[in-house]
């Protein structure tokens, strides 16, 4: 099969640019710089190489209706962090709405009115324990954790965020083989 | 100035096949089976109130699994334990509560394959032949050292056993909690082994509940080709978890929704069993799902085995390792045409699905 590969280094032109066919691409590599093609920017983390694996495992495979294989690498829009807030006083109890007014408090004093609009889901809550699942865009994934780190006193006690597990895929966070109890 | 990026996220792949289970090529068998060490698995049957008889049964006689504490690993090199239990195949050995990314980990495969994952110190100590981990960064902290038991240099007296023999017993006195599967042969092959330590044998835990009034995603007849895996394994996960799914769009707390096209079912089944799993036994409910879902038309059945985060092993020999998260799990969704989806998922130190 053939397709075609376009090759542009950040927007700005860095030589001769070919609409090449993939046979053409390896004269290409005994002839130009190889490396410039591998590193060229290309959309949604995914690599040239990764583009061959996966347009070329629909194109083969469409031929029959039945079968279908893709591969999806970085494609979780969305990371779940399930995680449990310890506190100085052990007794000390909060609502969800205020859980939620804690964390948002905390990405404001780390990032700012900014990082403050970075919109996270409280999507299930254990009052008894203070654990939580927790729903951030995948590129929040690291200013949320950060500001849960660094975020230290609750109304005037100490506290602390215990991140119990983190993946971009909810359905792992109901499975985690840590928690097995054979005692 | 440097900038840091701080939108990256660690690798994490998700392999979507659709196929038939009447499709001759289909390699949902050995995907199965290649996945030695399972955890949990849960089953999502919608219009059910009480798990079918045919599946109880199938679910209650999941082999029971034994706990063996504080083992010294040169156990596994016993000449009759290698006789009576590694070389016939079929047992399934890991070690319990040590974390891949910190500690030094042991996995006994049925193929007779035993694979250490072992911290630098330890491999110097052990002193026998072993592999820099592929998911090293920068520096080589975790080797792992993978020996095929019933090849000929590892018959008892040979070079290689009496290397690693000495290694595990003299140099490096590796002891861990280990769980050790029923072997199909009786448990009297495993007796002389557990007769030595303290043991516990211990049964697949089963928990099910009913949900009711459950908001799925029309998975009949919605247009499959553009429906979203993500999406879908998100739903999967909410309902697994119990999390809220009705959310108003102006809700504060929660966003999350059930995907579009939607429907409502009345009531849903939810069964989950915890435990060392075997393949063989996933694979009979896989089997008495299809034959549940024979008898119920225009319906649907969801399984999702989860695997074990701490196993030095994912699909195969494939290694498997924690960066973040320890994911591998792979979740099965079967209609009554005996099409299937599978959805395969592992993390960042993992390489990629069968």
């Amino acid at each position: 099969m053939r397709w075609f590969v376009e090759t542009t280094c950040g927007g700005r032109t860095r030589g001769v640019f070919f609409r090449l066919c993939v046979d053409d691409l390896f004269l290409m590599f005994f002839s130009f710089q190889v490396d410039r093609l591998c590193r060229c920017s290309s959309p949604a983390g995914a690599r040239v190489t990764d583009r061959f694996n996966i347009m070329s495992g629909v194109d083969e495979k469409d031929e029959s209706a039945v079968y279908r294989r893709v591969v999806l690498k970085n494609a979780s829009p969305y990371h779940y962090l399930e995680v449990c807030l310890v506190l100085q006083d052990e007794s000390t109890r909060l609502s969800a709405v205020e859980l939620k007014q804690f964390i948002i408090s905390g990405l404001k004093s780390l990032y700012g009115e900014v990082g403050a609009a970075l919109t996270f889901d409280l999507l299930k809550y254990d009052e008894d324990k203070l654990t939580a699942l927790l729903r951030v865009y995948s590129r929040g994934l690291v200013k949320l954790w950060s500001s849960l780190t660094l975020l230290g006193s609750y109304q005037n006690q100490a506290c602390a965020f215990r991140v119990l597990q983190v993946s971009p895929f909810l359905l792992a966070l109901t499975g985690n083989s840590r928690e097995l109890q054979l005692d | 100035m440097m900038t840091v990026d701080l939108d990256q996220t660690p690798r994490s792949l998700l392999v979507f096949d659709r196929s038939s289970f009447l499709d001759e090529k289909n390699r949902i068998s050995s995907q199965v089976e290649q996945h030695h060490f399972n955890y949990k698995v849960s089953v999502l049957l919608p219009e059910c109130s009480s798990a079918p008889s045919h599946l109880d049964s199938v679910l209650n006689s999941f082999k029971s699994f034994y706990l063996i504490r504080n083992m010294p690993i040169y156990e596994l090199l016993d000449k009759h334990f290698l006789e009576t239990a590694a070389y016939k195949g079929s047992v399934y050995g890991l070690s319990y509560r040590t974390r891949v990314d910190e500690d030094n980990c042991v996995a006994l495969m049925p193929n007779g394959r035993l694979c250490l994952s072992l911290d630098k110190d330890s491999f110097q100590v052990l002193g026998v032949e072993g592999k820099p981990s592929r998911f090293n960064h920068r520096t080589n902290s975790r080797y792992v050292v993978s020996v095929d038991l019933t090849h000929s240099s590892m018959a008892p007296g040979g070079r290689g056993y009496v290397r690693l023999l000495t290694g595990l017993r003299s140099r490096l006195h590796l002891k861990t909690d280990f769980l050790l599967s029923h072997h199909p042969g009786g448990g009297a092959s495993l007796q002389a082994l557990l007769s030595r330590y303290d043991w516990s044998e211990h049964r697949p835990e089963i928990r099910s509940r009913v949900l009711t009034q459950l908001s799925c995603p029309a998975l009949l007849t919605s247009d499959l080709q553009s429906s979203d895996p993500h999406s879908f394994l998100e739903w999967l996960g909410a309902v697994d978890a119990d999390a809220s799914r009705e959310n108003s769009s102006s809700s504060f707390l929660s966003s999350l929704v059930c995907p579009e096209p939607s429907t409502t079912l009345n009531q849903a089944l939810s069964v989950s069993v915890c435990g060392l799993l075997l393949p063989q036994d996933i694979h009979r409910l896989i089997q008495e799902i299809r034959r549940h879902l024979e008898h119920h038309l225009e319906s649907w059945a969801s399984l999702t085995v989860h695997g074990f985060v701490d196993s030095p092993v994912s699909w195969g020999d494939s290694e498997h390792g924690v960066m973040r998260g320890g994911e591998n799990f792979y979740s099965l969704l079967m209609f009554h045409d005996h099409t299937y989806h599978l959805h395969q998922a592992t993390g960042a130190h993992d390489t990629c699905p069968p």
